[in-house]
């Protein structure tokens, strides 16, 4: 197989969830010499990303993305320590957590996949996290991207008081805050200085992205 | 996931029979059949609970001496009040008064043949209620006062009424000593549960009337009943008046976390809603508002602390507390309806911040903790209420189900008024639509929404993980429908009715989108991952269950049909799915007719098991499990 044909199969695989031929196919392909970056950029990547757009118009659901999900996060694996050693890694560290009073997790959690399989390393903290467990465990891993997740109407005041906390504790302007959960509007996100919102998993890792890219046009290396 | 791991062992206790804790087995004879009940239940209360009546003129206080029966088999102890009623020779060959005689053990029980013909309504699911109202009247002709019978006012009504031993208010004295003049001391008395709540001149017994609320987020219904005949003699429903602050209890209550002055005003609401009705119920049966001595109310628990002015923030976030499971006394005045002045109310308690009066009152309309099948009742809604178990045990949770049976978040979706889609029946070639109305279809309301979807996987235009099959698979098998399966932008449609404007234009007519599909997919895997987790609970298989309960004001309409092929319930043969109707509603209606069903309303507080499922490890993995469509 041409490297191109390694980087179509692992495209194609990782799309319809096809965990065993995608780490077989990483395998080979670095068997055969192509460089770990490509095969993250060029092939598992773009295809994560059409199964959020898939799943944006409907024609993928849960169970379907999980698996895609999966087959990535194998393929993860094994280049992970590869793409530390060129320090391709990492292209942030993200915490993430429902917020307190709620206990929804489906929606976060799929963020999380998606977060993950573009590169990010994500810190989950889990449901009914109180603000004092947001700021401590901000204090504690140092992410770049903290995510605020609620799915009640109820809930989602939760956002201020966890924004007021980081406030209190003198670390708001460490670190991006993004919002987000079924009932959450980007009116509701400014209104309660949140950096960002997305209305899913997958424009979550594209929002991610972009605010990670701003901040660092803004602060000088 | 689900089929690979063994059904965990059944989590209730299973005590052995007549240890005080348990269950125990009643045979009432002649012909009365069985019935279990907790241990300790007064044999009385059992035979009520089961429709078979006892002569009882107190209502069960040990006072009238009238509900004797005789132990055939088994023990019954002596009571207090026994000795009284019967010769020692009585007692020994086993008489007892069946209100005072708790069953403590496996009893059969001889029933005397009625003096007093009882009268019993039917109610709920086929049940039948011995009527037995807590309002009571009694036409009293008193001796008037003397100088050598100086009885206080109150004292002479008392001593009438010995046998009820009723409490008295003081706004009842401020009306009494006038109108005991103004009628020569010939009145009729009202006591309801135990208080004399007002004397009527002369005798007004033949007029005796109740109003049951079910007090619903969306749907507000009242009844009008005839506690003599146990008949309702109006009924009237309307929209709950709270609706501009949102569809469903979340809303609502975040509108009270908003705004400091809404509390006041969604209670206000609710009582004009419950007021306005209660006219209308009045005015159709040319009934006084004062002939009405009691009201009953059921409702989710949002909806009881929001029209009592109680602040419901706690149950819409974790933990999800409520302010009480059982109500202090409280006064109909108190729901802001027009009735007699010191009416009590009776409001169903509730099992928690999901499971609330409303599904306990639809358990005792369907008898699902007195029934000795194992039972599976589901009232779908936004937050849908799930119980499990038979006469043994019984479970129950909610599950959050979302908007989509209301057809809420639904492209085409719609409230079932005129022009809304609620059948669909789709064949290789045809597609058949029933509008209500019987007019153009606009749009589709929950029930055509999953029939819709029933037929289109059942036909195979929708593959069983819900998504429409490929454009060139769809024009090869289902040349006739192909067309209808189109795209509206990026997303996959199937239109159900072009409308007048033809098929160019998908995006005019009435179609189910992909989305929506999708949609439809969480709120039936929410209510199937409920009673997955219940029937793993019970460590029972699903092919057990002997009846589906479908209530519920979207449940009723639900095709059993349809409800199978989309998952929402076990697959189980048709017969055993039976829409129930509005349970929670005839809960209320039975709670008014019948003191003894009220206090089984209490027991099902007891003895049911709530089951949370926020939180359970479990949970996600069952749920994506029950996203696809059987197979």
């Amino acid at each position: 197989m041409t490297h191109e044909e390694i980087l179509q199969l692992l495209y194609e695989e990782t799309l319809v969830g096809n965990a065993p031929a995608v780490s077989d196919g990483v395998n080979g392909g670095l068997q055969d010499g192509l460089e770990p970056e490509r095969m993250l950029y060029d092939a598992l990547i773009p295809s994560l990303e059409e199964v959020g757009a898939r799943f944006e118009r409907g024609d993928y659901f849960v169970p379907e993305m999980l698996i895609a999900a999966r087959a990535m996060q194998g393929a993860l694996d094994i280049l992970r320590p590869l793409l530390a050693e060129t320090g391709t890694a990492g292209v942030g560290t993200f915490l993430m957590g429902t917020v307190k009073g709620d206990v929804h997790d489906i929606g976060k959690n799929l963020c999380n996949i998606m977060l993950e399989g573009s590169g990010f390393t994500v810190i989950d903290l889990g449901v009914n996290v109180a603000p004092e467990t947001f700021v401590e465990q901000v204090d504690e891993h140092q992410p770049d991207i903290v995510g605020f997740s609620a799915f009640l109407t109820t809930t989602m005041p939760m956002f201020k008081a966890n924004i007021n906390a980081l406030q209190k504790a003198g670390m708001r302007d460490d670190v991006i805050v993004m919002v987000g959960g079924a009932p959450v509007t980007p009116q509701y996100a400014e209104a309660v200085g949140a950096d960002g919102y997305s209305a899913d998993a997958s424009s979550a890792v594209k929002k991610a992205k972009e605010l990670m890219q701003l901040r660092r046009e803004r602060v000088p290396a | 996931m689900s089929a690979a791991s063994p059904p965990r062992r059944a989590a209730v206790r299973e005590p052995a029979p007549g240890d005080g804790a348990g269950r125990v087995r009643l045979r009432f004879e002649p012909g009365g059949g069985d019935v279990r009940v907790p241990s300790g239940t007064p044999i009385f209360d059992a035979a009520s609970w089961n429709g078979i009546a006892i002569d009882s003129t107190c209502g069960g206080y040990g006072t009238c001496r009238k509900c004797k029966v005789r132990i055939v088999s088994g023990e019954a102890p002596i009571s207090s009040v026994d000795p009284a009623a019967f010769t020692p020779e009585q007692l020994r060959a086993g008489w007892r008064l069946a209100c005072r005689a708790g069953a403590r053990e496996d009893l059969v029980v001889e029933v005397p043949p009625l003096q007093t013909r009882p009268k019993a309504a039917l109610a709920g699911v086929g049940r039948h209620v011995i009527l037995r109202p807590a309002v009571v009247k009694r036409h009293l002709v008193l001796d008037e006062p003397t100088l050598e019978d100086q009885r206080a006012d109150l004292q002479r009504v008392l001593d009438a009424l010995e046998d009820l031993e009723p409490s008295a208010s003081v706004e009842l004295l401020r009306e009494l000593g006038g109108i005991l003049r103004r009628s020569h001391f010939d009145v009729t008395a009202i006591v309801c549960d135990r208080e004399l709540i007002g004397l009527e001149p002369g005798d007004t017994t033949d007029r005796r009337y109740a109003v049951a609320f079910d007090l619903g987020t969306t749907t507000v219904v009242a009844t009008l009943l005839d506690l003599d005949s146990g008949q309702p003699v109006a009924v009237r429903s309307m929209l709950n008046r709270q609706q501009p602050y949102g569809a469903d209890v979340i809303t609502r209550i975040s509108a009270t976390m908003m705004d400091a002055t809404a509390l006041v005003a969604l209670r206000e609401r609710a009582h004009e809603t419950l007021a306005q009705l209660t006219a209308e119920v009045l005015a159709e049966a040319e009934v006084a508002a004062h002939e009405v001595y009691e009201i009953t109310v059921c409702g989710n628990v949002t909806m009881m602390q929001l029209a009592l002015g109680i602040d419901p923030e706690p149950l819409s976030m974790a933990p999800f507390v409520v302010a009480t499971h059982a109500l202090p006394a409280v006064r109909a005045s108190e729901f802001g309806v027009a009735v007699h002045p010191r009416a009590p109310a009776f409001v169903f308690p509730s099992l928690g911040a999901y499971v609330g009066g409303d599904i306990v009152a639809g358990m005792l309309a369907s008898g699902l903790t007195r029934d000795r099948r194992l039972r599976l009742f589901i009232d779908v809604g936004t937050n849908s209420e799930i119980a499990l178990g038979d006469a043994d045990r019984v479970l129950a949770t909610a599950a959050p189900a979302g908007p989509a049976f209301e057809a809420a978040q639904i492209r085409c979706g719609m409230r079932a008024a005129d022009g809304a889609i609620e059948g669909v029946r789709i064949t290789e070639d045809e597609i058949t639509l029933q509008v209500i109305g019987d007019r153009e279809a606009v749009g589709m309301c929950g029930s055509g929404l999953v029939d819709a979807v029933a037929e289109l996987v059942h036909c195979g235009l929708l593959d069983h993980s819900g998504r429409f099959i490929a454009d060139e698979e769809a024009a090869l098998r289902f040349p006739a429908l192909s067309r209808r399966l189109t795209r509206i932008g990026q997303e996959r449609v199937f239109v159900l009715d072009w409308r007048q404007a033809g098929e160019d234009d998908p995006a005019a007519s009435v179609f189910l989108s992909q989305r929506d599909v999708r949609e439809l997919q969480f709120a039936k895997a929410s209510i199937a991952t409920g009673w997955d987790i219940l029937l793993r609970e019970l460590g029972v298989p699903a092919r057990e269950i002997s009846q589906v309960l479908l209530a519920g004001s979207f449940g009723a309409y639900l095709t059993p049909l349809s409800a199978v092929r989309i998952g929402l319930v076990p697959k189980l043969a048709l017969p055993r799915i039976v829409s129930a109707g509005n349970v929670a509603g005839e809960g209320a209606k039975i709670a008014a007719l019948s003191l003894r069903e009220r206090a089984e309303a209490a027991s099902i507080v007891r003895e049911v098991r709530y089951v949370e499922l926020s939180g359970r490890t479990d949970f996600n993995d069952l749920f994506i499990d029950q996203l696809a469509f059987p197979g």
